[in-house]
């Protein structure tokens, strides 16, 4: 249950969405708003053709989830194999996104925590690796913090 | 106390002190808060079952029982996964980009270093990762990355992600045809 700063019981409460800057003090407050998923069949994701170096992007970006794509049937094997041998023939992890343009971050479900999409694949003879990298975190130093 | 990071490489030592990364300290944050009618922030507490006392946050704690049901500390936890000691007898090693992609990052810590040597400076001029012994006995695995912004240490695991090929298994769900009058749900 929830209390009131003074310690009584609250039999209703409202949300409400906080943004705090870098050093957690309160800067906005606003009425949460819901956002629905952006990867479903409706509304695929989008194959953006910004390519981002292999180790550029392992240097860049902390991937804290990661989505094997794989086949269900052999159309679906060609395409998945030919996305696959085209990104490792570049070396690259292409950013892929939602919405018009790709420009949109993914958001794998309702008022989930959205992210940046990068797709990544190897492929070794007739077997291919392709994996949706996820990322929300830049590896960078605060700019408050003196290193 | 400021905590410190050591990286013993071939003879060298290099120090680093750490502090843990998260959006909330490069962005900043967006949490959502229940409010009372006049718009101050409220507290979550749990009830006792026979509704006799209210648990606000910092009332109670967790702890570790063994199987005799006696507390055990903190500080004499030990991982299951063996390999206590794993961090010594070992050295970090050069890595490809391909190895810390097949990894999935569960923390991330900003460091600042206190003295470099210069053969882990060498190891990581090849592509600014490298592999740091400790931690692989249960999938976990640590990358010393190094960019243009500075020295970071990333902690993950193994995704296990696999190659496939065409003889992957059929991933669809076939319909078993059968009819769906005898889902009774009156006998559950």
């Amino acid at each position: 249950m929830l209390l009131d700063p003074d310690g009584n019981v609250l039999y209703a409460a409202a949300q409400v969405e906080v943004i705090c800057d870098r050093d957690g003090v309160e800067t906005d407050r606003r009425l949460p708003a819901d956002t629905p998923a952006n990867v479903d069949g409706e509304s695929p994701l989008v194959w953006t053709g910004r390519l981002l170096p292999r180790l550029e992007a392992a240097r860049r970006f902390a991937f804290t989830r990661g989505l094997q794509l794989r086949h269900v049937d052999g159309l679906t094997y060609d395409f998945l194999f030919g996305m696959a041998e085209e990104l490792d023939r570049a070396d690259a992890l292409m950013l892929v996104g939602a919405g018009p343009g790709g420009r949109d971050p993914v958001r794998l479900e309702r008022n989930g925590v959205p992210h940046r999409g990068f797709l990544e694949g190897r492929v070794d003879g007739g077997r291919y690796l392709l994996v949706l990298h996820l990322t929300n975190l830049e590896l960078a130093v605060p700019v408050e913090v003196t290193l | 106390m400021e905590r410190a990071l050591e990286v013993a490489c071939e003879g060298t030592a290099s120090s680093f002190t750490v502090r843990k990364l998260s959006r909330a300290t490069l962005y900043g944050s967006k949490r959502r808060v229940p409010v009372d009618a006049e718009g101050r922030p409220c507290r979550a507490a749990a009830l006792t079952r026979d509704g006799r006392f209210l648990l606000p946050r910092g009332t109670t704690a967790t702890l570790y029982l063994d199987d005799h049901g006696d507390a055990v500390e903190r500080g004499e936890l030990r991982s299951a996964r063996g390999g206590g000691d794993a961090a010594s007898g070992s050295e970090p090693q050069a890595a490809e980009a391909a190895e810390l992609l097949d990894c999935t990052v569960r923390h991330v810590y900003a460091l600042a270093p206190v003295a470099v040597s210069g053969r882990l400076d060498e190891l990581l001029a090849a592509t600014g990762i490298c592999r740091l012994p400790g931690g692989d006995a249960g999938g976990e695995a640590r990358f010393l990355v190094k960019n243009d912004t500075g020295y970071f240490l990333l902690v993950g695991e193994d995704t296990s992600f696999a190659p496939v090929g065409t003889e992957q298994a059929d991933l669809s769900i076939p319909d078993a045809g059968e009819p769906w009058d005898d889902l009774d749900l009156a006998m559950l």
